[in-house]
């Protein structure tokens, strides 16, 4: 549960909020999880959480105000894990809306965080380590520090919106996940406490230097494959160079490598080539997977590979619906374009249009591994992924023998082998630890490649629910293996 | 002067003096600014002028003495205590063995929004108000994610 109180000013409200809040339904927990969180209203009469502006009542919320709705809608997300962490000790959070950075494209939509650290208590688990603040009152079955002092400290963006802050683009404040182009506070909101009660080192990725010369809880999880150490036994260089190590920084956690099977996705999505014609282009290619249209499954999607050419140069951009003859070439079969000009998913509903089965997208810039594609139309409902510069200069060379309507060039996309998105091939969940450095995306994070995609990746997804729960999401787990 | 002119005197001099030291109470706010510059950036700003003594429009030279006076600020509050608001917090030893360090805002977690060319938008997690910072302002794409299958890059076309 949340508790919520008033100061004698008036200027700081701390709110309780029932584990049931107006009869809505709250996600819960384990069996008998509970902790209470209190949240501290810092905002002034007639701002942030006390602004008046009148508002709809949406997607659940029932708050007829925007104070009273950004309210409803932070304790809502408050008692999400309220009513999955387990503590004698109350979480305390101090929270507000304040005008924070904005440009007409961009805002900082909030910030949240751990306020204090703490090592060596009564029944910390693992000595000369660093715990969160929350986590270590949990551990110590005590309240440590200051009296009431905070655990997290959190501040939302009250200008998102506005003409020069992210203009035409809010936090939807609805408890139902029904976001569309907006953006979801609730799982925002999950996102940021998940870090506040403990889901980050305190260890610098930067440098690998250790806080004050000690661990993190984190790194006596934290590995790094290809050195064959746990963080809290390497140097800091070592640590430095994990942390851009992309693929070799994983979780040892048990509890998070046990229940990864049951919540991401098996198998790698590929482009297998093959059929009489392929030649040397046949065998299995790395693919960039689309945001947008059908998803690569374990049901292989095939047919012949044809390319669309519409360029004088011999290239396909498929910018604008394809002539007659491109239009009979992919026609029931797996379009082959290039990138530019215009955006993928206009590329791909011009296929689609044309009657392709699915799309492959050949680079128009050398890199690798290939890079997902974004960008939305609900329109389009075929696969589509990208392939690097070389493999389709590749391809393009085995179907330089075609007709008109086959090439001998056959594509199947599917998911391929048992390896689990998101995990190494041992099994172990991947960490965020790209090249060059992500001053706080690396480390703390999930790594992107996750697929069901994570609450605790970097970027947040507008697919996510809002579990912290097996099986949709393994951010509780990582937080139970630390001690929760 | 009838007495009304003379209350309506009295209430614009007032009126200025309340100005006045509201303006210098921004300048002073401004050289002593807590926490997020973020959250406390004034509406309006306005400066002495030495020569007449009446308050106007910073120059744009002024203009930017301010602004680089709240950015020593931002930087410098990114060390402040969150709890204490004391600058630099060192570890403290508790009677108990219990060792605390209270932390700044250098280790807040900060979700930003930025809106791509194809009018999406995409959030992104990253660390600090100056990783914040930087990234709103980045053109470029964000840098290459880790050696998977699902780049976290965000190109469009």
């Amino acid at each position: 549960m949340t508790s919520n109180k008033w100061s004698k000013t008036g200027r700081s409200k701390s709110i309780v909020a029932a584990l049931a809040l107006g009869g809505l339904a709250v996600a819960s927990g384990p069996a008998g999880a509970a902790a209470t969180i209190v949240i501290n209203n810092l905002n002034a009469p007639g701002v942030g959480f006390n602004d008046p502006t009148p508002a709809r009542p949406i997607g659940g919320n029932s708050g007829t105000t925007v104070g009273e709705q950004r309210l409803i809608a932070f304790t809502y997300a408050a008692n999400i894990w309220g009513s999955t962490l387990t503590s004698s000790q109350p979480i305390i959070i101090n929270a507000q809306f304040s005008a924070l950075s904005c440009t007409a494209s961009s805002a900082t939509l909030g910030s949240a965080g751990a306020t204090s650290i703490f090592r060596n208590f009564p029944g910390a688990p693992k000595g000369d380590t660093w715990y969160s603040y929350a986590l270590a009152n949990k551990l110590a079955g005590a309240y440590l520090g200051a009296a009431n002092a905070p655990q997290i400290n959190a501040n939302f963006n009250s200008n998102l919106g506005q003409p020069d802050c992210l203009a035409g683009t809010s936090f939807y404040l609805g408890l139902d996940s029904n976001h569309g182009t907006n953006i979801d506070f609730i799982t925002t909101l999950l996102h940021e406490i998940g870090h506040g009660i403990g889901f980050q080192t305190f260890t610098n990725g930067i440098t690998g230097n250790q806080n004050g010369g000690f661990p993190s809880i984190w790194d006596h999880y934290l590995f790094g494959s290809e050195s064959g150490k746990l963080w809290k036994d390497m140097t800091n260089t070592e640590r430095a160079q994990s942390a851009l190590s992309g693929d070799k920084l994983v979780w040892t956690g048990a509890l998070v490598s046990n229940a990864l099977p049951s919540v991401l996705t098996a198998g790698t999505p590929s482009l297998a080539i093959g059929g009489p014609a392929a030649g040397a282009a046949t065998g299995n290619y790395a693919v960039g997977t689309a945001s947008f249209g059908a998803p690569i499954t374990t049901s292989v999607v095939s047919g012949q590979l044809m390319p669309v050419v519409d360029q004088t140069d011999g290239s396909g951009l498929a910018c604008t619906a394809l002539s007659s003859a491109n239009a009979v070439a992919v026609k029931g079969n797996i379009a082959l374009v290039d990138r530019g000009v215009c955006g993928f998913a206009v590329k791909v509903k011009v296929v689609q249009d044309a009657g392709a089965i699915a799309a492959v997208i050949a680079d128009n810039a050398p890199g690798s591994p290939p890079a997902g594609i974004s960008g939305t139309d609900p329109a389009v409902i075929i696969p589509s992924v990208r392939i690097t510069q070389a493999d389709g200069v590749t391809l393009k060379a085995a179907l330089k023998r075609r007709s008109r309507t086959s090439s001998g060039v056959t594509a199947g996309l599917s998911l391929a082998g048992s390896q689990y998105q998101g995990a190494d091939a041992l099994g172990r969940m991947k960490m965020f630890a790209p090249n060059p450095f992500q001053s706080g995306s690396s480390v703390s994070h999930y790594d992107t490649s996750a697929f069901r995609n994570q609450l605790m990746e970097p970027s947040i997804n507008g697919d996510l629910t809002q579990s912290v729960l097996v099986p949709e999401d393994l951010t509780f787990k990582l937080l139970q293996d630390i001690g929760w | 002067m009838s007495s009304k002119e003379q209350k309506r005197s009295i209430a614009a001099t007032q009126g200025a003096s309340l100005f006045c030291r509201s303006a210098t109470l921004t300048i002073a706010a401004l050289a002593s600014l807590p926490a997020l510059a973020e959250q406390s950036a004034p509406a309006v700003r306005v400066v002495k002028d030495p020569a007449t003594g009446e308050m106007r429009a910073p120059s744009p030279q002024e203009a930017a003495a301010l602004d680089g006076a709240a950015a020593t600020k931002s930087s410098a509050a990114l060390r402040r205590g969150l709890i204490t608001g004391k600058m630099n917090p060192q570890a403290v030893q508790h009677a108990n063995g219990t060792v605390e360090q209270e932390l700044d805002e250098s280790s807040l977690s900060y979700s930003v929004a930025k809106r791509g060319a194809d009018g999406a938008v995409e959030t992104y997690c990253v660390t600090g108000a100056d990783a914040a910072t930087s990234l709103m302002k980045a053109t470029a794409p964000v840098g290459k994610s880790s050696q998977t299958a699902k780049e976290h890059r965000h190109d469009v076309k």
